[in-house]
């Protein structure tokens, strides 16, 4: 199974607008692939719609060989746990929940909490010190690194990323975009959305969406 | 791991819940407070009762008399499930005095009046089967009781004789029968205890306000809520919950909200009725079996009435349009 995504022909429309308009393109597994586009293109809501978090009008979606596209809400759900990982540009960490909490949360829905692996994810995003700080008790870099360690925790072979450095500085920038290209080298087909042309060099293609179509 | 969240959650919105908490728990109380009240009518009753001479007691229990026991050297029990007490006219026991004959061959009611008089004192007073006869304002038919004891009674009926509501009152207690008076119980309830009655129906009326004041409160406090924590149902959503497993989060929240509120509402009624009642009757409390389980049934079904605010804003497929992007 070389494609590890294929989207086919997806149309997206909300109301009268629509937000995607016949895309179509496939990712192999370890590819790191990049969308870029301007705001409001409907780079958001093309990962959106890889994630399952969404459906698309028509067209399908393939993940690992599944359709997602015609999964119920919850299939969707129970699919995302054991194969894909996100990371947003918010982070979107549970507030009450310390940054090892938030690891084991993920290891819960999937399974059950193991304590010592999501240390371990914390190690490898470099912050196991901060495992039981509260995500208020930690910069946005960190809460990045702390998301990442939550994408990562299932050893999913996908991982999705909505602009997971748009909120960072130089430096933390650049210790998420070094977290990923290990995540590539250990075998993860990786989609990042981006508006960061800097961001865009890490990867191996990138396509370039506008107006909900695939321009180059 | 589901108990960590929830409670983290619940520390997390503990300005939230604190009113919500405390408007559930001050009805439970009021409700609590006002059962109990009801409930222990009967002891207080009981100890009247007794102290007026009162030799067979129906007990209530749970709405329903499971024994009727007689006071000696030892509690026997002599009958069983034959009285209800209804419990907004506490004052009357309802027996079955045909069953209790068959059951006690000594006891032998002659005549279908509605004022029972025991034989002893019948013969003092010259009073035959079917006598017109006025106890106490009562009027009605005698009935003759030889109840083949060494005691005998009055017995005040309150319907016919042999399916009757009845107390029976020891005529060898000089202080109070000399001369063969009967204590209408009624009369006794209304007077001693018209206090009571009144605090228990004023608690009724403030739990009535307090309950429609608390369901506003807290349905007005958790729609709020209930919109902003979209984003977290959206987050769970993301790394994989599904209806299932966030209902369950929701629902064990909700679940110890519920206990908190029921255990805090059964103290606080404890603490009210017990300062009424030894206040105005000297009696302390008599808490019946049901009756945590009744305010945690309460205090359940408001909060999970609340939670399904939650569970539709959860499953809202839109959930993740709260976590941003274009």
């Amino acid at each position: 199974m070389d494609k590890m995504i294929i989207v086919d022909n997806v149309v997206k429309k909300y109301g009268n607008f629509t937000a995607l308009n016949g895309v179509s393109f496939q990712v192999k597994r370890g590819e790191w692939l990049t969308i870029m586009g301007p705001s409001g293109s409907g780079k958001t809501t093309l990962l959106n719609l890889i994630a399952g978090l969404d459906t698309p009008t028509s067209g399908k979606i393939v993940v690992k060989g599944k359709i997602i596209s015609s999964m119920s809400h919850d299939e969707r759900a129970k699919f995302r746990r054991e194969n894909i990982g996100i990371v947003f540009q918010h982070f979107h960490l549970i507030p009450y929940l310390t940054a090892l909490e938030n690891v084991m949360l993920a290891q819960y829905v999937h399974s059950m909490p193991d304590r010592e692996e999501a240390l371990n994810a914390l190690r490898l995003v470099g912050l196991e010190s901060k495992a039981e700080n509260y995500p208020s008790q930690l910069s946005g870099g960190e809460q990045q690194r702390v998301a990442i360690a939550r994408a990562i925790i299932n050893d999913p072979a996908v991982i999705l990323a909505d602009e997971p450095t748009g909120n960072l500085d130089a430096e933390n920038e650049r210790i998420v975009l070094e977290i990923f290209e290990r995540l590539k080298e250990d075998g993860k087909t990786i989609v990042v959305v981006t508006h960061n042309p800097e961001v865009a060099e890490f990867g191996d293609r990138t396509l370039y969406i506008h107006h909900g179509k695939i321009v180059r | 791991m589901l108990m960590k969240v929830v409670f983290s959650s619940i520390r997390y919105r503990i300005r939230l819940y604190t009113p919500m908490i405390f408007a559930v728990s001050l009805s439970l109380s009021l409700i609590g407070a006002s059962g109990i009240l009801q409930n222990s009518f009967d002891t207080v009753v009981e100890k009247e009762m007794r102290k007026y001479g009162a030799n067979v007691i129906l007990k209530p229990e749970n709405g329903e008399v499971e024994n009727a026991v007689y006071p000696g050297d030892e509690w026997v029990a002599i009958y069983v499930k034959t009285a209800r007490m209804d419990g907004s006219e506490i004052s009357l026991a309802v027996t079955d005095v045909e069953k209790l004959m068959r059951m006690n061959p000594a006891w032998v009611l002659k005549g279908e009046g509605n004022v029972i008089v025991g034989r002893e004192l019948a013969e003092r007073l010259g009073i035959e089967s079917g006598d017109a006869i006025e106890v106490n304002g009562v009027k009605g038919r005698a009935a003759i009781l030889d109840s083949g004891t060494e005691f005998d009674s009055f017995v005040i009926l309150n319907g016919t004789a042999k399916r009757a509501t009845m107390v029976l009152i020891r005529t060898d207690n000089p202080e109070r029968y000399r001369s063969g008076d009967a204590i209408i119980l009624e009369e006794m309830v209304r007077t001693k205890f018209s206090f009571l009655r009144g605090i228990e129906k004023l608690l009724l009326y403030i739990a009535g306000v307090s309950v429609v004041s608390s369901l506003i409160t807290i349905v007005n406090l958790s729609r709020a809520d209930a919109g902003k924590r979209r984003k977290e149902f959206g987050i769970m959503r993301a790394v994989g919950a599904d209806t299932k497993m966030i209902g369950k989060f929701i629902l064990t929240e909700f679940g110890i909200l519920a206990v908190i509120s029921a255990l805090l509402g059964a103290i606080f009624s404890v603490i009210l009725s017990w300062i009424i009642l030894v206040k105005t009757a000297d009696t302390l409390p008599d808490l019946s079996s049901k009756f945590i389980v009744t305010l945690i049934s309460l205090s359940a079904g408001a909060f999970y009435a609340v939670s399904l605010m939650y569970l539709v804003e959860s499953t809202r497929k839109d959930v993740v349009n709260e976590l941003g992007g274009e």
